[in-house]
């Protein structure tokens, strides 16, 4: 499913001069030029998680403009090697006269060598001199040679050579890398009848929809000279959004276009010459071209003729002749041509846009200014006013001061804007200037006189609340009163007071505090003391959402002063993710305790999925993958925060229904025994669509509810027999059940300690542990597509790294893992990788593959400690690689230690840390250690350890920062 | 944002210097009493934290503990229903610190000053001003519909000197929504030396939905402001500042934000 993705660099829109000059803006401030000798006559914005934008040029070309990524571009040229056994010759490349070329493609009909097999087009270049010999074969490894048998051409080909294996065939590899970045390159002409083509619009959308097999792509239609309308076909990454071919989509008899627009969602709707609208009907999952064309009359029964077209995700707007601006009542998946149009007054526009996120800009047609629609949501789909935006035009260019811009067109179809937020409103110099002058107040009026007594009397104060409290005998919640109060010698005590409970814990003794979420929405409280973070359950306490938030506050607050944490960065520390998301770091010292009950948690602020802390620098990943790093600071003081994180995530609910001979598929006549008519994956939680609320304050809805059509039929269901069986998209005979999944993402933006990293999103990454201060840390990271990456450059004082590093390999993998000898990755199909050499150089040397465990479990996380090597399965089975060494990283055979484990995080100590179920936590994750570990040993049992050793809640750990006392 | 957090926290917990002096007509002692230094927060009213002061007082002269206080600086009296932050900054500000002030037990000026005999009368007073803003500010009004409770909870918090206690409530009367994210009117009183405050009704918005701005406020008010100081809790607040935001956080305690405007 695709999320919209709030990195703050996608928060742009796109101008274009009326010399045709291409410009980006992002926020007030920040314009920057596309620099190019070329002009452009339209420009449209299309980007995914980096800039692509189409243009057509004034010479009425297609161009592509696509920014620098952060991981190169690149296609892989295949050529075939073939070769027929003989008697005489053996394998030769004497081929029968009815065979295929001795070097081929894939398919054998054309002739390709090494010397001509050609590159997509002059913006591609090859990466190295030599054609390399392809080692793998649907992700097994062949030999060096690569050699794979069958019995003739166009069958099936085996690693091993068979007793009837005829010939044999092998693949030679060369990589070829994209180099027209940061200029407009013209999109390649494949057939020679499409040179010809002049176009005078286009437009680029699909950023925003799934497709089926997973890989994205742009849709990118324009309109030709002749007023005909065209598809680029294939605009994905690997051809670098130039797409193979235009494709002529058929229009109704006599009519030519004049406009397009496409949705960055699903929609497409162009302008004809004779000002009426068109809108494509007939797409789906399955042809995201659409089939048809439907006619829509212009304003006021066609009094109006219409000269552009906006498609925004949820919204159509359009443009009249003289500038009238139109919003389509109406729109909507079943009704897509709406259904009447809405004069929108006051502002006469020349341009108008509406971006991913559904914000809608134009341009004014006298003052050529920026203009924003302000209220557009759900409530009012055509929004409000016009709001001039902030920054004003003419702007000046920095070195320029003579040119004035004027703005002939704007386009923001992939552009994530919130033009209420801080980057685009007047920069806050305001709170800069007041935080500035209150502390000279300070200065001036109470520091110099601290020694003077106050007047006020400080008696014994109490916050109080009204909350409940969970009671584990009684196994229910209680209504309870909550205090703050002062003590003796200065402290602060905790006090909680209900009919079964009455605790009073200090704040020193304090040892972690979370916010836990349910799904449904209710909030919860827990209070971890030195005493119960271990085997014992903390104080569960929940009420209404902002007395518990206030109080999460509180006391978290309390807790950092109490601990006196504020500029103290351990490097030596256990990272632990929250189910919230939330991280906490341990601040005492972990590794004396003997079990995790004594350790004290501090929270920090952020959302996020994964941590790795180790080697003294922390880098994290957030719910939609972007990379975030560590300040290292624990929330700064007045003023000092200024870093914003921000972070998506999807929530999901499934509608399910039954069928009965009277009224066919519905939700009423579910039976007793049948999950509830709106439930979870596993129908066993009741999840109503309304019933979700955003977990805290923080937090706004994203998207409103969208229907997954992920393997299900053209409304989204998925039938099957019964519930908990295979769901399939077309109802068979005896279907008696279908189900539907809803899906709906939210964003956050919290004022937290982290800092963007690199722009590309991982899967997983893994930090090298235990490397000396000044020297280069290794950082391996899985992309999204399964490769594997490694950051360069890595260092304690500039844990940003450089570039990418791309490492070959023979599959695509979902974890990997770095140990100070090795890397430990594990692979798509279950089995695990090592790669070995990395001592000698960083990114290694080969690859070796290692086997599934015994029971036939597919791994899914690996992670190396100092000695050990250990796996994680699918099936929540733990096992330990035996004899693993410096030398002998591969070790023989693996042992099987525990089940019920979640995650696992192993460090230089040769400690395990795990997230698994403790018998008191029952369902609910929870850290673990593995106890009886004796680091460093060579014996099996003292590595494996002999039990677990538990610790607060948590969803995920990391634990490569501790390190063994020299 | 954190920041604004911290921000409020700060201005909840400033004080100023102030040293009381006894006024010479009180004294009935041989020796003149030694004067009283303290520092007394911005947020409270004098009638509430002059315990001390009495007390250190009270040897030199002859009258009973229980006589209704008044303070002046410089012949002026001191009006006692103000919070001290803005006595300070109306009187003592760029002069010499400590602010020296008067200390009087008679001759009480009644055509000046009104009356606040007691800790109840100041918290009637306090509470009255709560409710004025939160009238402005919500159309259906909060604290009314708020619990007894909750309202001691107010005063105890500001008597106490306790932040947690006093925003635990507080924050309801601050609180905006996505859909309404303005008050109705901003609560606020401009002082200026020797006449009465000035208080009107100002919207944080104007027709366009721009938000207003403290320059923009005071242009509609007191269109002379522009050449003069204008201070909110002992700061030159910048004339940028959306009084939307100054609403929320620069407010005092009574949820109204007190503007001096001095002369330069």
């Amino acid at each position: 499913m695709s999320e919209a993705s709030a990195h703050p660099e996608i928060s742009k829109l796109c101008l274009l001069e009326a010399f045709g000059d291409v410009y980006m803006l992002q926020g007030r401030n920040q314009l920057k030029q596309l620099r190019s000798s070329l002009q452009m006559k339209k420009v449209a914005f299309a980007s995914q998680s980096r800039d692509v934008l189409y243009a057509i040029g004034s010479d009425l070309k297609a161009y592509v403009w696509v920014s620098q990524p952060e991981v190169p571009i690149r296609q892989v040229v295949a050529i075939y090697e073939n070769q027929r056994w003989t008697p005489t010759r053996g394998f030769s490349d004497s081929l029968l006269p009815t065979d295929r070329y001795a070097w081929s493609d894939e398919s054998g009909r054309l002739h390709r060598t090494k010397d001509t097999a050609g590159l997509p087009s002059d913006y591609w270049r090859f990466e190295r001199n030599v054609w390399e010999i392809d080692e793998s074969f649907n992700g097994q490894l062949l030999g060096p040679e690569g050699w794979n048998y069958a019995i003739d051409f166009p069958a099936t080909y085996t690693p091993e050579k068979r007793w009837n294996s005829m010939v044999r065939r092998r693949r030679w590899l060369r990589s070829c890398r994209y180099y027209g970045t940061e200029l407009w390159a013209p999109l390649v002409v494949g057939d020679p009848a499409e040179r010809g083509l002049s176009f005078i619009d286009i437009s680029a959308g699909g950023c925003d929809v799934s497709f089926p097999d997973g890989h994205s792509q742009l849709l990118v239609w324009a309109v030709s000279t002749d007023g005909d309308i065209f598809i680029r076909t294939l605009c994905n990454r690997s051809s670098a959004y130039h797409g193979s071919s235009w494709m002529m989509v058929n229009l109704p008899d006599k009519v030519e276009v004049s406009q397009v627009s496409c949705s960055p969602a699903e929609g497409v709707w162009a302008v004809t010459a004779t000002g009426w609208a068109l809108v494509r009907t007939g797409i789906s999952r399955d042809n995201q071209y659409g089939t048809g064309w439907a006619m829509v009359e212009p304003p006021l029964n066609g009094l109006i003729t219409l000269t552009q077209v906006a498609v925004g995700p949820t919204s159509v707007w359009a443009l009249g002749k003289g500038g009238s601006v139109w919003f389509r009542q109406g729109v909507k998946k079943e009704v897509p041509t709406g259904v009447a149009w809405v004069d929108i007054e006051w502002l006469s526009c020349s341009a108008i846009t509406v971006s991913r996120n559904g914000e809608v800009f134009a341009l004014g047609t006298e003052d050529r200014q920026v203009y924003w629609r302000t209220g557009v949501g759900l409530a009012e789909p055509h929004g409000r006013k016009w709001r001039m935006m902030g920054f004003k035009s003419p702007v000046h260019l920095p070195n320029e001061p003579s040119r004035i811009l004027n703005w002939s067109f704007i386009n923001a179809t992939a552009g994530f804007l919130d033009p209420r937020s801080s980057t685009w409103e007047e920069t806050e110099e305001w709170k800069d200037d007041i935080v500035e002058q209150l502390s000279h107040r300070f200065e001036k009026e109470m520091k110099n006189f601290s020694s003077l007594p106050s007047t006020v009397e400080r008696d014994d104060w109490n916050a109080v609340a009204d909350l409940r409290v969970w009671s584990a005998k009684h196994s229910q919640w209680e209504d309870c009163t909550i205090e703050l109060a002062a003590s003796e010698f200065n402290q602060t005590k905790f006090l909680i007071d209900s009919k079964h409970t009455k605790e009073s814990i200090l704040t020193s003794d304090l040892a972690a505090v979370q916010l836990h979420e349910h799904p449904a929405g209710l909030q919860e409280l827990w209070v971890y003391t030195a005493v119960r973070s271990g085997t014992q359950s903390p104080i569960r306490l929940t009420g209404s959402r902002s007395v518990v938030e206030h109080w999460y506050t509180i006391l978290s607050e309390g807790f950092r002063e109490v601990n006196g944490v504020k500029g103290l960065k351990k490097e030596d520390a256990v990272w632990v993710l929250s189910s919230t998301g939330c991280p906490l770091v341990s601040c005492n010292d972990v590794t004396s305790k003997n079990s995790l009950e004594g350790v004290k948690w501090v929270t920090l602020s952020g959302h996020l999925d994964k941590v790795e802390s180790a080697s003294g620098i922390t880098w994290a990943l957030g719910y939609d993958r972007s990379i975030w790093i560590w300040t290292g600071s624990y929330k700064g003081k007045l003023g000092t925060e200024k870093r914003v994180q921000n972070d998506t995530h999807g929530v999901e609910t499934y509608e399910n229904q039954r069928w009965n001979p009277v009224g066919g598929f519905t939700s009423h006549l579910l039976l007793p025994t049948d999950r509830h008519a709106w439930s979870d994956e596993s129908g066993r939680v009741q999840l109503n669509k309304d019933g979700f609320n955003l977990p805290s304050v923080a937090w706004k809805w994203d998207t409103d509810w969208q229907v997954d059509y992920d393997n299900a039929d053209k409304k989204g269901w998925q039938y099957a027999f019964d519930f908990p069986f295979a769901y399939h998209p077309h109802k068979a005979m005896n279907d008696c059940v279908r189900r539907r999944r809803w899906f709906r993402t939210m964003k956050v933006e919290l004022s937290a300690p982290w800092l963007p990293g690199p722009a590309t999103k991982l899967r997983t990454l893994s930090i090298c542990p235990e490397v000396k201060n000044g020297d280069i840390i290794p950082v391996w990271g899985v992309m999204m597509d399964g490769s594997a990456v490694l950051r360069d450059r890595v260092t304690r004082d500039s844990p940003q790294g450089d570039t990418w590093i791309s490492v070959k390999s023979p599959t695509a993998f979902v974890d990997v893992s770095v140990g100070p000898h090795c890397v430990w990755a594990a692979a798509v199909d279950g089995t695990a990788y090592v790669r070995n050499g990395t001592k000698e150089k960083m990114d290694g040397l080969y690859w070796f593959q290692v086997e599934k465990p015994p029971n036939g479990a597919s791994i899914v996380q690996v992670t190396v400690g100092h000695s050990a090597v250990w796996a994680l399965c699918q099936d929540h089975t733990l096992w330990f690689r035996k004899d693993y060494s410096a030398s002998f990283p591969e070790g023989t055979e693996w042992m099987c230690v525990s089940d019920d484990v979640f995650q696992i995080s192993a460090n230089a100590a040769d400690q395990l840390y795990a997230i698994g179920l403790s018998p008191e936590s029952g369902s609910m994750k929870t850290l673990a250690r593995r106890t009886g570990v004796v680091p460093g040993s060579t014996i099996v049992s003292d590595l494996m350890g002999n039990g677990w050793d538990f610790g607060i809640l948590a969803e995920h750990v990391s634990s490569r920062g501790i390190v063994l006392d020299a | 944002m954190s920041e604004d957090r911290e921000i409020l926290r700060e201005l909840w917990n400033g004080q100023v210097p102030v040293h009381f002096v006894l006024s010479s007509e009180e004294i009935t002692t041989v020796e003149t009493p030694q004067p009283y230094f303290a520092l007394v927060p911005r947020q409270t009213y004098f009638p509430l934290c002059l315990e001390k002061v009495n007390r250190h007082f009270l040897k030199s002269t002859s009258h009973a503990a229980n006589a209704e206080v008044w303070l002046d600086w410089e012949g002026t009296p001191l009006r006692l229903h103000y919070p001290v932050g803005v006595l300070f900054d109306m009187y003592a500000n760029e002069g010499i610190l400590p602010w020296t002030v008067t200390v009087h037990y008679t001759n009480f000026p009644e055509s000046e000053l009104i009356h606040l005999p007691s800790r109840d009368a100041v918290e009637a007073h306090f509470m009255f001003t709560l409710k004025e803003a939160d009238s402005l500010k919500h159309k259906n009004t909060l604290v009314s519909n708020m619990q007894k409770k909750d309202h001691k909870q107010l005063w105890t918090g500001l008597l106490n000197d306790r932040y947690d206690q006093f925003w635990a409530i507080n924050r309801k009367l601050m609180e905006t929504s996505t859909e309404n994210p303005f008050f109705r009117y901003i609560p606020f009183r401009i002082y200026q030396p020797d006449k009465p405050f000035i208080q009107t009704l100002v919207r944080p918005v104007d027709e366009e939905g721009r938000r207003l701005t403290l320059e923009q406020l005071l242009k509609r008010t007191l269109p002379d402001a522009s050449d003069r100081t204008v201070k909110i809790q002992g700061i030159r607040v910048p004339e940028q500042t959306p009084i939307q935001w100054l609403s929320e956080h620069f407010s005092h305690p009574d949820n109204f934000l007190h503007i001096c405007v001095l002369d330069k």
